[in-house]
């Protein structure tokens, strides 16, 4: 209750006395926004550009296909971008601003994003501001997962000689996490959707937890990559639970990504271009009990072609993993 | 009031305000000093130590609003530095330049171990900013108090 009054203090503050300050601070934004940085916006829209020349027909096609399958057309999720502004030397530094408020459809609680993963959620709003955290508070807390959803956890803030880090906490102690594994925001608890990059594991942390293993996680998003973001905004799905974003960063749930980089021969009863030549990317995480790497999955995923080693040949034709289904073409 | 009492008024309230224009509006941040604990420092030097405390304790609110987690934080960080700042007249006295420098200096930095402390950051990760980053920031508040000083003698 003492916080809830201390903020509303907070923002009758702003609203009244500070208002042609904060003002200011939009306008100034906004300016160094437009102007700042010329040659990156140029490189970015460059790429968007080309990125777009190739999907020209994938949006028909898919309205195609959604209608000769009866499905109705995905509301795509709202976002909306805002400028990070940063006050130095006053209380913890995770606290910023962000150039967008109510009026842009911000509300709190919501999830704040980069281009490369997670930043953070939105504390405070105001009507044309607002105010957020970002992971390296030490209030911070994510409900996270392995890409491929076998291991669940949370992650909270640490600090790794200096660099700050985020660490996953609670993941069983039979398992293991190779360094590279991406892990991403699970959708329990119903503050972030599910799919959001958070970061890739490090490594073991030092120290066991009983029965659970702790692990160093190096988040995508660093704290001095937070200029620009995107706040998500209201869905067609009124809680945060059960909504993936995973599709938003280009990544599919349910995939064991080959992000270590080790290669694994395959027998030879399982080659397709002869022995000797056949090789996979092992898959990142490894559990003691094979169950989860031999038995199908009930919902097999597509292949991910962009992921493989460009030394990977095309294997949709057979198994591309030892005790995966060949995923449809 | 005489005239000499409304220019210390005026002097202080202009600092405020470059402080919020200059380091928030128009977002120089840590380029330019920060004028607000120089304010605070230099009209508690004026003030009864109750009063003082007082014009601290609302010049913090307004601070603290800009970073909601910290507005209790602020507040009374800037009460407990102008309460001591007043305090301080017993101490020496504000014709020497020197001894005003090292008062804004000492002022500034205590400023920012007692928001350390009401933050709980004195034991984190940012730790270290109060050894090297926070006596730079102490030297160059301390300089631009002592200039905005020479400016007020010379008008008044």
């Amino acid at each position: 209750m003492f916080t809830t009054q201390r903020e509303q203090l907070a923002r009758v503050i702003r609203s009244t006395i500070l208002r042609p300050v904060l003002a200011m601070q939009n306008g100034v934004a906004d300016r160094n926004a437009l102007l700042g940085d010329p040659a990156t916006l140029r490189a970015q829209r460059d790429s968007m550009a080309a990125f777009l020349v190739g999907q020209t027909t994938l949006a028909s096609e898919n309205r195609q296909l959604r209608e000769m399958l009866g499905l109705r057309d995905r509301l795509p999720r709202r976002f909306v971008s805002a400028e990070v502004v940063r006050i130095p030397e006053r209380g913890n530094e995770a606290f910023f601003m962000v150039t967008a408020g109510s009026d842009q459809g911000v509300r709190p609680g919501a999830a704040i994003v980069a281009a490369e993963g997670l930043v953070g959620l939105v504390r405070d709003v105001d009507s044309a501001t607002s105010f957020g955290l970002d992971w390296t508070h030490p209030e911070f807390r994510a409900s996270a997962m392995t890409l491929d959803g076998e291991i669940y956890g949370i992650v909270e803030p640490r600090d790794m000689s200096g660099e700050p880090v985020l660490l996953l906490t609670g993941t069983p102690r039979h398992v293991d996490l190779a360094p590279g594994v991406m892990i991403v925001t699970s959708g329990q608890g119903g503050v972030y959707p599910t799919g959001i990059p958070i970061g890739v594991v490090i490594g073991p942390a030092d120290g066991e937890d009983g029965w659970q293993r702790n692990y160093l996680v190096r988040p995508l998003v660093g704290p001095s990559e937070m200029n620009y973001v995107l706040i998500l905004g209201d869905s067609d799905s009124s809680s945060a639970k059960g909504q993936d974003l995973a599709e938003s960063w280009g990544i599919r749930l349910g995939e064991q990504q080959p992000v270590d980089g080790t290669l694994v021969q395959l027998p030879e009863s399982q080659a397709v271009n002869g022995p000797g030549t056949e090789v996979v990317a092992r898959p990142a995480v490894s559990t003691v009990q094979p169950a989860a790497a031999s038995a199908p999955r009930s919902t097999p995923a597509a292949p991910a072609t962009e992921t493989r080693p460009a030394a990977v040949p095309d294997t949709r034709s057979g198994p591309a993993l030892l005790g995966e289904p060949a995923a449809p073409r | 009031m005489n005239r000499a009492g409304w220019g210390g008024v005026g002097l202080v309230v202009v600092l405020v305000v470059l402080h919020f224009v200059l380091r928030v509006g128009l977002g120089y941040q840590q380029l330019v000093p920060d004028l607000l604990v120089v304010a605070v420092l230099l009209a508690a030097r004026r003030l009864s130590a109750g009063v003082a405390a007082g014009v601290g304790f609302l010049l913090g609110l307004l601070e603290g609003a800009l970073v909601p987690a910290a507005l209790a934080a602020s507040a009374l960080s800037l009460t407990i530095v102008a309460f001591m700042g007043a305090r301080s007249r017993e101490v020496f006295s504000e014709d020497n330049y020197v001894l005003l420098a090292l008062y804004l200096f000492v002022g500034k930095w205590a400023y920012d171990v007692i928001l350390f402390i009401a933050t709980g950051d004195l034991f984190g990760a940012r730790a270290s900013y109060l050894f090297l980053i926070s006596p730079i920031t102490a030297l160059y508040a301390a300089a631009s108090g002592i200039v905005a000083v020479t400016i007020y003698r010379a008008l008044t």
